[in-house]
């Protein structure tokens, strides 16, 4: 099985490719491309080969069993990895249109994460109020006008449906919030700096149906303003908020297509046996 | 469900639904090896049924022309008689899937089994549904004489009846042993039955055109035929399915597919 | 197993009962343990407060030492303490804050910094006449600052040093990665991770932490000693603030002191039993302050943690 596996990752569905088996859904551009990605932590590869185009103003999810290398490949695209020692990037991460390399090693870390937002597994908003919260990446890029973060903060949170929750309590703890709301404060810090891409990793494992549901739909919204990508162990929330799915193992891109196909028709045995639930 | 055992044991695949398909062409079965034993046996439990329903769809089949062809009311009224059993197998397979899917959530192939399975219950109903209406008209041509249409195109009736069961048992073993190959048999096998028909139907109609008595009886066995020619349609539909839940893409609907 | 696992009610009841009997035993050990140390500590201090109460009094705390007992006073002790402490808590705070800060947020993790961890903590374990010794040599001799507050106030601040250390790292630690990475994600620095968010989210430990150390600096005997403080000082140092222009006035660091130590400790080894009333009275009041201060501690890590919940 495993041998199958990397036989088939190694010739993944380049650019052109996948833009030919986009039939359900509607073709956008390239708004980054992973190009013969390698990851390793330490002497340990986490990523090989990853080859993966990431479409404008869509969702595309990332979905594979543990320690398939999903989050990791998702925290390439903002360098958080370079916050521990011991880790190598090699290959390209492309941003388009500017052909910015994001893990290259002449490319500033701050640059890359200044542009591209990430939203966590767990709510983590700082222990200040909602509206420092959102205002502080605004802060960090200078902007320092009471009016101006005032309109930005508030766009923010209603770009991220939580304005009309807490617009009386803005100056009141975020940790005060429930889970729900708290995520969608973080999602709000995030999009605050209208950044070109946004990571989710795993951003409902931590919450109830409802707000899961929430977020989802906030998810969905969000595609029209950014470029989506996101990782999730919920195959039912990759299937109802991308719109193509990305199948990972053993650090490998497996199968890429759109959701539709996937999760009726997936064209590699290794995705229909883990979306099917067959791996044992 | 006494009425399962009431069914003859009715030849080829169907008769004994379960007998080791993992014989057959492929290495392991598509809808096992969950690591859920649940999906595993919601899925088997949904195949089997269907099986099942075909074995007992396929005599009525056969029971009904027989009565016809040789003027047994009694056979007649036995195809009538498992009628419902034949429908509760359907409500029953849609009831049972629609419980799969709300439940377990099942994608890919799952939910194509799932799918597939539900949909081969509304064709095999709709084959009962032939078969009541030939066993009907069976019935009220107990009463004929001898020379009526029923024997001028007995010949006709008796071979598409063996034509269409053939395409039955084809398909509900194409979807018992999730074969392909075997529901692909059954798609060129419609062609025949469809130049069967219309030779029937030319026969029949120099028959009238001689004997202006048994307008009626006619146009009864027109229907008959008819409803023959719908059996073969409804089996090339079941073997469609079986693709489409084996091969996850519909084959190419043609044309003629919704009769003449 | 299942068979051989099942226990009928009257087993499992009896099997309860008696564990139940073990859990309370317990809880009347550690009660019994807890009280009797606090006890020992009620005895002591009333002991004190008994002995010394003929002292209390206003004229206690605003006289000189006098070599009279019924005179004698603790205010050039008590203001010298003070001013030790101001000078200890100036240093230790923004020193062992920074260190601790390198230590656990820039210093790459190999046997270097591996090495002055463990320093750090051992330096905890030092005794603290060894402290005075090397400030008699470094800041008395080498340094010239003279055996006065300065020097005490630097000599108890590197006696303190590694308790502020371990005690903030303990509280940079306490931020949650989360926190961590939820701020560089947004474009930030380290530096502005640490000032913005890693800082202020560990106040309360970091605050704590520098309390206990000076509850601790603030009894310390023997360094003191050691680097000369004198124990009969009958003049305040100069006041550290003026009434000209630039109304702060840093001779005082300069001046000759004695500390409330040093003065029970002169105060016990005199014959005259009258003094001894006076060394109770300073101890008692000595020991306040070091409650008053672990109370203060306690409070505002109480007020962060409940500010604050990760």
């Amino acid at each position: 099985m495993q041998g199958e596996i990397r036989a088939q990752g190694s010739d993944t569905p380049s650019l052109s490719i996948v833009m030919e088996d986009r039939k359900t859904t509607r073709a956008n551009p390239a708004k980054a491309a992973a190009e013969k990605l390698n990851f390793w932590y330490g002497s340990n590869q986490a990523l090989k080969n990853i080859n993966l185009v990431i479409p404008e103003h869509q969702v595309t999810a990332l979905i594979g069993p543990s320690g398939c290398g999903k989050s990791t490949f998702l925290r390439c695209f903002n360098r958080m990895h370079d916050l521990q020692a011991d880790t190598k990037y090699e290959g390209a991460i492309t941003l388009r249109p500017d052909n910015v390399n994001l893990v290259g090693p002449e490319t500033d870390p701050i640059e890359v994460r200044m542009r591209i937002g990430m939203v966590f597994q767990k709510p983590n908003p700082f222990p200040k109020s909602v509206f420092e919260n959102v205002a502080y990446g605004l802060r960090l890029r200078g902007i320092n006008n009471k009016t101006e973060l005032a309109e930005r903060v508030e766009k923010a949170l209603r770009g991220a449906a939580i304005w009309d929750e807490v617009k009386d309590r803005l100056n009141d703890s975020a940790l005060a919030l429930s889970g729900g709301q708290m995520q969608r404060v973080c999602i709000s810090r995030a999009l605050a700096t209208e950044p070109e891409i946004l990571l989710f990793d795993e951003p409902t494992s931590a919450l109830d149906p409802i707000a899961t549901a929430k977020i989802e739909e906030l998810i969905t919204e969000l595609r029209q303003r950014v470029t989506v990508l996101i990782v999730t162990h919920n195959m039912q929330q990759a299937a109802r908020v991308s719109d193509f799915t990305a199948f990972m193992y053993l650090g490998e891109l497996v199968e890429v297509d759109a959701t539709s196909k996937i999760f009726t028709n997936p064209a590699k045995k290794a995705t229909e046996d883990y979306i099917t639930g067959r791996y044992g | 469900m006494e009425a399962e055992h009431q069914v003859p044991a009715a030849p080829g695949a169907a008769s004994a639904p379960r007998v080791q398909p993992a014989a057959a062409t492929h290495g392991g079965d598509p809808l096992e090896g969950h690591i859920s034993k649940t999906v595993d046996q919601s899925l088997s439990d949904l195949r089997i049924h269907a099986v099942q329903m075909g074995g007992l769809v396929i005599d009525q089949v056969g029971s009904a022309v027989q009565a016809l062809t040789e003027r047994d009311v009694r056979l007649a009224e036995l195809v009538l008689s498992r009628e419902p059993v034949v429908n509760d197998y359907e409500t029953r397979l849609d009831r049972d899937s629609l419980t799969f899917i709300a439940l377990q959530q099942p994608v890919a192939n799952d939910l194509r089994a799932a799918r597939a399975i539900a949909r081969v219950g509304l064709e095999l109903e709709r084959v009962g549904d032939e078969s009541k209406k030939i066993a009907r008209f069976a019935a009220r041509a107990g009463a004929l004489g001898q020379n009526d249409p029923v024997v001028a195109v007995a010949r006709y009736l008796r071979h598409m009846a063996t034509l269409s069961s053939a395409m039955l048992r084809g398909a509900v073993r194409a979807l018992d042993e999730s074969d392909p190959a075997l529901a692909r048999d059954v798609l060129a096998m419609d062609r025949e039955i469809d130049q069967e028909f219309a030779t029937a139907l030319r026969q029949l109609m120099s028959f009238v055109m001689q004997d202006h008595q048994f307008l009626g009886a006619t146009i009864d066995t027109v229907f008959a035929l008819k409803g023959l020619e719908r059996i073969g349609d409804h089996a090339k539909n079941v073997a469609e399915q079986v693709l489409y839940m084996v091969e996850g893409e519909a084959p190419r609907k043609k044309a003629s597919a919704g009769g003449a | 197993m299942a068979a051989t696992a099942h226990m009928t009610l009257e087993e499992i009841r009896k099997g309860l009962s008696w564990r139940k009997q073990l859990d309370k035993l317990f809880i009347a050990i550690g009660m019994a343990l807890l009280f009797g140390c606090l006890a020992i500590l009620a005895i002591l201090f009333f002991d004190l407060v008994r002995d010394g109460s003929s002292r209390f009094g206003w004229d206690f705390f605003t006289s000189f030492p006098s070599r009279k007992a019924e005179n004698a006073g603790i205010l050039s002790a008590a203001v010298g303490t003070m001013l030790i402490m101001v000078v200890t808590a100036l240093v230790a705070l923004p020193v062992g804050v920074a260190a601790a800060i390198y230590l656990e947020e820039y210093a790459p993790k190999n046997w270097f910094t591996g090495i002055i961890e463990i320093n750090v903590t051992n330096l905890a374990g030092v005794p603290s006449i060894i402290y005075g010794l090397l400030a008699l040599g470094l800041f008395v001799y080498q340094f010239n600052f003279g055996q006065s507050v300065l020097t005490a106030g630097l000599t108890l601040a590197l006696l303190i040093l590694p308790i502020v250390i371990v005690a903030t790292r303990e509280s940079l630690r306490a931020v949650p990665k989360a926190i961590r990475e939820a701020a560089y994600g947004l474009g930030a620095t380290r530096w502005e991770v640490t000032k913005d968010h890693v800082l202020p989210y560990s106040t309360g430990g970091i605050l704590t932490g520098l309390i206990l150390g000076l509850s601790r600096a603030i009894g310390e005997t023997a360094p003191i000693i050691t680097i000369g403080a004198l124990s009969f000082i009958a003049f305040l140092p100069p006041s550290p603030v003026t009434g000209e222009f630039p109304f702060l006035n840093f001779e005082w660091l300069r001046s000759e002191f004695t500390a409330m130590p040093i003065q029970m400790f002169n105060w016990v080894s005199r014959p005259d039993q009258a003094f001894q009333a006076n060394a109770a009275a300073a101890g008692a009041i000595l020991l306040g302050m070091t409650l008053a201060m672990n109370a203060v501690a306690i409070w505002i890590r109480y007020r962060f943690r409940k500010k604050i919940s990760w």
